[in-house]
């Protein structure tokens, strides 16, 4: 189901009916599937679904960086305006780490163990601009000090197994800064850390939105952060999105039962004390989903029309879910 | 405790014993015309085939040359040959191994496909027929026994890049925009160097094994260059009235080949991170 056309002049990103497929042995896959997301300039938007929703594709797809088994079915991803489909690999190539920086969920995997941290922060600017190496570092430990680690001289010198979880993260954090992308692609960056340090990580991320006016496209899946850190979310389920809108909004009117389902199974979210819920069953695989509604046979609200595609249905400005039912009293009680 | 203890200062011992080793060697093979006492060539119809003696430490060969003397030179041929064919299958070996694993599909098939047709032959055979095709001096030799050499520093660089490459920084490598060369040289190349180069270790005590016996064979070094596999082939005339000329190049060898296996050991525990600290 496309959503209605909106204006969305001035995007920093915009992916429209993305479908996003595998060939596997049990069949054809569509592990994404006609997905439409947009990013402001200096928006926080988070995407948030369980695992196997299909919401890292969505942020590798945003970079032109699918597994080759992986194949675009349909749509379009518009950077800055600018078709990412239709780049060249070394267009792509350009694009990448310069005006759209990747910060994955688990740091210390993704530094190089055997290069010194300050070198491999500042790297983008010898990839990008051809930058000499000791300039390129001296721009490594400049950053390492804007995401406040303490004593950035000494450590630019170390090595990333010598970091703590935090440091790491603050580390790529900062060589995703390094050129001052217009968007930063962050796929679930504090799910490994504790939950101090998690904090720390989301004020700087916010910092840096307040500084540099950078867009943030923000995967995880946990609502407690999608809650005081973003502006936008859209749910995602089993490949698709099912329900997207302004973040006080979703957590005021949740109108997907799927959302619901959600909210209700996350301790204290907003500090209600009803017990929680867990939702019955498990996410359906992407070669055995069923016709219609794919939430059909986990949702307690299921009636007839729901085994046909369910409408996009307003449910105030901006605020909209993918059910028939999303109106419905009983299910946004 | 004490147990951990000793099976380290053992460990140690053993590398110690092994850089000693190789030390020798190479310092012979380096300084041989100023540690010998005569030249490899200088004939002496007077002392042929003479036991250790006070003038001749080791003895004497059927020409009444030195055999201390060709012994320490022969370490030149050796090192030399070995140097040179680790560096050909290193070198080698690893463009094509890493090549595989990065480029996967057609290209792996194909490269890892040709590096098991060379792996097929036993080496000392093919070394021979190598050497029959390209003909039989010291630098044919060193190409050949590199040839043979690079099949498993290949497989060895394809599995090590294969493993690299499931890591995510390799994946982060992508995210700012690195060239797939610039990937291969600084994410892939310092992760994989490590295995290689204990391997080249090993490979160089291969290396001074297949030489001696390619000269031993006549396909090597050419008399009256000292190799210690001719010295050997000549000393088997002998054994019976001059075992020294068979003794002697037979103890270098065995201990050359055994310093680089301790120190091929050695560096392998030392770099292994499980065995570290």
């Amino acid at each position: 189901m496309a959503l209605p056309p909106r204006d969305r002049a001035g995007q920093t990103l915009e992916i429209r009916d993305l479908s996003i497929a595998f060939s596997t042995p049990r069949g054809h896959a569509r592990v994404v599937d006609n997905v439409s997301l947009s990013i402001g300039a200096g928006e926080i938007v988070g995407v948030i679904g369980e695992s196997g929703s299909g919401k890292t594709l969505t942020a590798l797809a945003a970079l032109g960086m699918l597994p080759r088994s992986a194949r675009i079915e349909s749509g379009r991803i518009l950077l800055g305006g600018e078709s990412l489909l239709d780049m060249t690999e070394r267009e792509r190539r350009a694009m990448r780490g310069d005006r759209v920086a990747y910060i994955p969920q688990d740091a210390l995997r993704s530094l190089n163990p055997t290069l010194r941290v300050g070198v491999q922060v500042g790297e983008p600017l010898v990839v990008h601009r051809a930058t000499p190496w000791n300039i390129a570092k001296r721009k490594g430990v400049d950053l390492l000090a804007a995401v406040h680690l303490r004593d950035p001289e000494r450590r630019a010198e170390e090595y990333p197994h010598q970091f703590s979880g935090g440091m790491q993260q603050r580390a790529m954090i900062a060589m995703g800064l390094c050129l001052e992308p217009q968007l930063l692609i962050a796929d679930e960056p504090t799910t490994a850390l504790d939950v101090t340090v998690q904090a720390q990580v989301l004020q700087l991320v916010r910092e840096i939105r307040r500084e540099h006016g950078t867009s943030i496209f923000f995967i995880t899946h946990d609502l407690g952060v999608v809650a005081d850190f973003c502006d936008r979310v859209y749910v995602m389920y089993a490949g698709a999105i099912v329900e997207e809108g302004p973040v006080d909004r979703i957590f005021e009117r949740p109108s997907h039962p799927y959302t619901r389902g959600l909210l209700r199974a996350t301790p204290a979210v907003h500090g209600s004390k009803e017990a929680l819920v867990p939702i019955a069953g498990q996410i359906p695989l992407a070669t055995e989903r069923p016709e219609g509604c794919r939430l059909v046979d986990r949702c307690a609200f299921a009636i007839a029309p729901c085994r046909s595609p369910p409408p996009w249905v307003e449910i105030e400005a901006n605020h909209r879910a993918l059910c028939v039912r999303a109106r419905e009293a009983e299910i946004a009680a | 405790m004490s147990a951990f203890a000793d099976y380290s200062v053992r460990r140690h011992g053993l590398l110690t014993l092994g850089v000693a080793l190789v030390a020798m060697v190479v310092l012979s093979a380096v300084f041989a015309p100023w540690i010998a006492p005569y030249s490899p060539y200088d004939l002496d119809v007077a002392v042929m085939l003479e036991g250790p003696s006070r003038a001749h430490w080791l003895g004497t060969d059927e020409l009444g040359r030195d055999v201390l003397s060709r012994t320490i030179f022969a370490a030149q041929i050796s090192v030399k040959v070995a140097l040179f064919a680790v560096g050909v299958g290193l070198t080698g070996g690893t463009i094509i191994g890493m090549l595989a694993a990065y480029c996967g599909g057609l290209v792996d098939m194909v490269l890892m496909r040709l590096m098991e047709l060379l792996f097929s032959f036993p080496a000392i055979l093919l070394a021979v027929v190598l050497m029959a095709s390209l003909g039989t001096n010291v630098l044919n030799a060193m190409l050949a026994i590199g040839i043979i050499f690079i099949p498993g520093f290949a497989r060895l660089a394809r599995a090590s890049t294969l493993s690299a490459l499931q890591q995510q920084y390799v994946e982060a490598a992508r995210s700012i925009g690195m060239s797939h060369s610039r990937i291969i040289m600084r994410e892939l190349l310092p992760n994989v160097v490590t295995p290689l180069l204990v391997e080249a270790a090993v490979a160089f005590a291969y290396a001074v094994l297949l030489e001696s016996a390619l000269s031993f064979l006549g396909l090597g070094a050419q008399p009256p260059e000292p190799s210690w596999g001719n010295m050997l082939n000549t000393g088997r005339g002998f054994m019976a009235q001059a075992p020294w000329l068979s003794i002697v190049p037979g103890s270098a060898l065995f201990l050359c080949v055994l310093g680089f296996n301790l120190l091929g050991d050695g560096l392998r525990d030392m770099l292994d991170p499980h065995l570290r600290d």
